[in-house]
């Protein structure tokens, strides 16, 4: 059986990041207390109550027309809670975050790609949902904080089989299931913070995961937690070295690479 | 001056009814059109823009009125190895049971019918940022390949020119109907109803005019967010339908539809669209061909419609139209005159679980006064999602024909269906 390095995604992952990250802080990224400008935030406001507004509502309380009809719900923006940060738990996003998340879209809601908006529009949007929760303007929450990667660890048999260690010990199967098929006791009953079901991702499908093309990406959602979910952060819980390994078991249930043999999976538990 | 295109056809009374049956069916069958070609395009699921295919949403109807585009957006050119975000398939098998009774002969009508089991394939793009294409190609082993529409679109900022064939963009654009049963007012075609009573009227064939049907046409439309919530306009002109040339019926579109979210994020629309022009009347030959017979019809259109979404929970919404049509130059049993038709609807449809399950009713009724006609029509349908682009369908109808004296007709209908998309 193969196994693929992926140090090679990690490079352009990152020489990606960066490049997006300078552009950004060329055209401003504006993560302080301050509110942009006026005629920026009259442009954010007009594509927000056009197209955004439908589903997370004209005042950014999540409940646009199409909300009801959504089994995964639309973000409420007046809570400054987000799922997809590269900052600490319980923080804000950094404008970049937000700014991803608009141009991406999350994978398999409803919430579309906009990748073909100008960095301008997207940086108007940003600027413009930002108003809509008090914390964005409280001089408190920054500066923010990003999480540290420490050092990504290969790829290999040994990492997975480790990370299906770790994904036992640290009780991930009560929610994702043994499988990882998002069947655990407890996924029926998961809600989040506004009291909505919620299911726990089935990790064994690419098509269903957010944010989880890569180890670095996995290891991203294990160093922040998703805000507003049930899905926790592991930082301070376990080591780096231990997140990376549990992002390598993750990301070979979705690649399908090693999970199946049945010998190590009994060797791992 | 007897007219000729009285006499050249000899359709008995019973072939009418017999052919209106068939009408029925075709227009009781449901049109794959909702395909997961743009959900590819944008990396998103159908229930971006639809409740349940094909019945649009907000977004929905926001992303067609800005030209089959999100607002503001600048797409590029798409490469070769795009092709699945170009081009898409659905495949809609279904078993139709229908029961018709004739209220004055008492004579009973059963039908079995298993279909349709055609190929919608669904083909849009963008060459650059300014031109796109929009296509509907159905290949159905029962009424053959054909193209539903083809059109070029031009953006031009909140302006998007057409031009192809294309169906008109009503407040509730036929296509886009939740469920099997099209609405009678809307699909109405006056020399059927008018064949109902009367020999001799020819049915379908070139004098077909149906609104519900694409068009060649050449379009402006566009959406406004600025005005309230959003205000969406089309002006077209028209060549009427089904063969007949931009010589032969020439019509004058207009629609407006204004959104306003009236409470708690729920929307409210109201809308009007008109539609006139003139269309050459055709007699059919000994040879079976279709001649211009001198004389022309000129028929209007008028429609009057709101959409509403409850501001509770926001998962019952309401729907209804009344409109008007308006034909002369018809056969009515004495002379060749007017041929008035009113008709209106009432559509209630639910979302019962989100992203799964769905249920809709519809109450249709038009009246043609020159006819005595009366057609009351009831619908009710669940719909059950496995996935985004696989569902599950069922629903009963129930239609009645009355004219008089002369006609009482009822049919209920059961169907059963699913629609697999990719």
């Amino acid at each position: 059986m193969k196994i693929y390095s992926t140090s090679s995604m990690f490079v352009v992952a990152v020489i990606t990041a960066s490049l997006f990250s300078l552009g950004w802080i060329l055209l401003g990224g504006n993560d302080t207390p301050e509110k942009a400008d006026p005629a920026t935030l009259a442009k954010g406001k007009t594509l927000y109550d056009d197209i955004c507004a439908t589903c997370h509502g004209i005042n950014g309380n999540g409940d646009g027309v199409l909300a009801a009809n959504l089994q995964t719900k639309p973000r409420n923006f007046t809570s400054g809670t987000f799922k997809f940060r590269s900052t600490l738990s319980g923080q804000l996003p950094t404008d970049e975050d937000l700014s991803i998340t608009i141009k991406s879209g999350t994978h398999s809601t409803a919430m579309t790609t906009f990748e073909t908006f100008s960095p301008q529009q997207i940086w108007a949007l940003v600027q413009y949902i930002k108003t809509f929760s008090p914390r964005f303007s409280d001089s408190n929450e920054y500066p923010l904080k990003t999480i540290s990667y420490g050092n990504e660890i290969p790829f290999t048999r040994e990492s997975i089989a480790k990370g299906r260690k770790a994904y036992v010990e640290m009780q991930c199967n009560k929610c994702h299931g043994d499988a990882g098929e998002g069947d655990g006791p407890s996924a029926e009953s998961l809600v989040d913070n506004w009291g909505d079901p919620i299911q726990p991702s089935d990790l064994t499908n690419l098509s269903a995961l957010k944010f989880a093309t890569s180890p670095a990406e996995i290891f991203r959602t294990f160093a922040t937690g998703l805000d507003g979910t049930p899905m926790p952060s592991y930082s301070g819980a376990m080591p780096d070295s231990a997140m990376w390994e549990l992002a390598d078991y993750v990301y070979s249930l979705q690649t399908h690479q090693g999970y199946y043999e049945p010998i190590r999976v009994e060797e791992t538990k | 001056m007897m007219r000729c295109h009285l006499q050249n056809t000899s359709v008995s009374y019973i072939g009418s009814l017999f052919a209106a049956l068939i009408l029925s069916f075709t227009v009781l069958t449901p049109d794959a059109r909702a395909i997961p070609l743009f959900a590819r395009k944008y990396k998103t699921t159908c229930f971006t823009c639809h409740v349940s295919e094909p019945m649009l949403n907000e977004f929905g109807r926001r992303f067609q009125a800005n030209g089959y585009r999100i607002a503001n957006s600048e797409p590029k050119t798409p490469t070769w190895d795009q092709l699945p975000i170009v081009l898409a398939f659905a495949v809609t098998p279904e078993v139709i049971y229908a029961h018709s009774r004739d209220n004055i002969t008492d004579e009973v009508t059963d039908s079995r019918n298993f279909s349709k089991y055609g190929v919608d394939m669904l083909t849009a793009g963008d060459f650059g940022s300014r031109l796109s294409w929009y296509g509907d190609v159905t290949v159905d082993p029962e009424e053959g390949a054909g193209i539903e529409s083809f059109f070029l679109i031009y953006h031009a900022g909140a302006i998007n020119f057409t031009f192809g064939k294309q169906i008109l963009r009503t407040l509730f654009p036929i296509q886009f109907t939740l469920g099997t049963t099209d609405y009678s007012a809307q699909s109405y075609d006056s020399f059927a109803d008018a064949s109902l009573t009367n020999t001799g009227v020819p049915i379908g064939g070139i004098n077909t005019l149906l609104l519900e049907e694409a068009s060649y046409a050449v379009s402006a439309f566009g959406w406004m967010p600025e005005i309230l919530n959003g205000f969406r306009y089309e002006v077209a002109l028209t060549s009427g339908n089904d063969g007949v040339d931009l010589n032969d019926a020439r019509a004058l579109f207009l629609s407006a539809d204004q959104t306003i979210y009236y409470a708690n994020n729920a929307p409210f629309k109201v809308g009007l669209w008109y539609y006139a022009g003139k269309q050459r009347l055709h007699d059919q030959d000994s040879t079976g061909a279709w001649n211009y017979d001198g004389y022309d019809n000129t028929p209007w259109r008028l429609g009057l419609g709101a959409d509403i979404y409850d501001p509770w929970v926001k998962r019952v919404n309401l729907t209804g139209q009344y409109m008007i049509a308006n034909d002369d130059n018809i056969y009515n049993g004495a002379s060749f005159g007017q041929q008035r038709m009113t008709g209106e609807f009432l559509g209630l449809t639910s979302i019962l679980l989100p992203e799964k399950v769905y249920t809709y009713g519809r109450w249709d009724h038009k009246e043609v006064s020159e006819l005595s006609l009366t057609d009351t029509q009831w619908t009710m349908g669940l719909k059950y999602h496995f996935v985004p682009n696989v569902f599950l369908f069922g629903e009963v109808g129930f239609d009645n024909q009355k004219i008089p004296n002369q006609l009482d007709k009822s049919t209920t209908t059961l169907s059963i269906g699913t629609l697999i998309a990719y």
